[in-house]
């Protein structure tokens, strides 16, 4: 270790703890499983660690986020019956989806949305990012911004919709 | 409604988060990893073209004993319904590895480059790093598979700080990490 790890240390460890509730609720929000969630965030927090020297000052949060919601394991694709048996009997605390009726329709309607919408609706419609924030975040064109945004507040709107 | 609101009331806070200690142990794990990569890379690569190479010079040869040895059944022991099938392909899912280990596309799909087995894996698993376009979006998929399952981790766009190459690198550690994490 460097003789920056002790502060490199601190600082992190400052900002695991004031912000990685908020940030880890954005992954659950993108992803659907606080397991996965978790994964996600460890993951692009070591690597927020790495680049901290390189990390502009009061852009970590954004850095980190920007990793979350650009990075996914692509969960739909796997059957589900291995992903069951392979969480046996490792931390079931931690691992253990909340009750199904904890589950609000209107989580269960932005899951059901295609990835893409779901980390735009995420990004701009509960976090508050604008287009141009949300398409440099994603990666992607201010257009492709506005068409997943509209198409995926109009699927929300539509499950939501009394029947 | 408000929208904002009601996902912020939806989505909850989650489960207790792992002890500060053991982000800050992945944290200077990574970062002793990181500096070891270079030579270690060197060290691979040396190491792979000295291993393969005598092995493509005795295949070539008639009637070698490698020729005369039936590879053992990868499949063996995992019951027809929990073995992989054929990859669906779907807008969300462009591209996928097929049963041989081979990429296969949705039409529309343009493949730029791809990297063959960056994870490493053994027969019937297999990985690919794959660099391509749909609709004028670029993106970065390592698709990797085993037996009973295909998975991907993805990167919508391509972010500028860092090259495919390395991306795919990292995606390897991290899907490596994820399959032993869940038991694989």
């Amino acid at each position: 270790m460097t003789g920056k790890t002790p502060a490199r240390d601190a600082a992190f460890s400052a900002f695991v703890l004031a912000r990685q509730t908020h940030l880890r609720r954005i992954a659950y929000a993108v992803c659907g499983d606080w397991h996965r969630a978790d994964d996600l965030l460890q993951t692009a927090l070591v690597k927020a660690y790495v680049a901290w020297s390189r990390i502009e000052p009061g852009r970590e949060e954004a850095y980190v986020r920007q990793i979350i919601v650009r990075a996914n394991i692509d969960a739909s694709r796997r059957p589900w019956r291995r992903e069951r048996s392979g969480l046996d009997g490792h931390d079931p605390m931690a691992r253990d989806p909340l009750p199904v009726e904890e589950r609000t329709a209107l989580f269960e309607a932005l899951q059901a949305l295609p990835l893409m919408q779901r980390k735009v609706v995420v990004l701009r419609h509960w976090l508050g990012l604008s287009v141009r924030e949300t398409a440099e975040e994603l990666g992607i064109s201010e257009g492709t911004v506005k068409s997943h945004s509209s198409r995926g507040i109009a699927a929300l709107e539509s499950a939501l919709a009394p029947r | 409604m408000n929208l904002a609101e009601e996902l912020d009331r939806a989505i909850g806070d989650g489960p207790e988060h792992q002890p500060l200690e053991r982000r800050l142990t992945a944290a200077h794990r990574a970062v002793r990893r990181r500096r070891g990569m270079q030579i270690a890379c060197t060290v691979c690569v040396l190491a792979v073209v000295a291993a393969i190479a005598p092995t493509f010079g005795a295949s070539e040869r008639p009637g070698s004993v490698a020729s005369e040895v039936q590879a053992p059944d990868p499949y063996e022991g995992i019951p027809a319904e929990d073995r992989r099938t054929e990859p669906t392909l779907s807008r969300d899912s462009p591209v996928g590895l097929d049963l041989a280990g081979n990429l296969v596309i949705l039409r529309g799909v343009i493949v730029r480059q791809t990297i063959e087995n960056p994870m490493g894996l053994a027969p019937p698993g297999y990985s690919m790093g794959v660099e391509f376009e749909l609709d004028q979006q670029k993106y970065w998929r390592l698709l990797h598979v085993d037996a009973t399952t295909e998975s991907a981790v993805f990167m919508e766009g391509a972010p500028r700080e860092k090259t495919f190459e390395e991306w795919v690198f990292e995606a390897s550690e991290w899907a490596k990490k994820n399959r032993e994490s869940i038991g694989e």
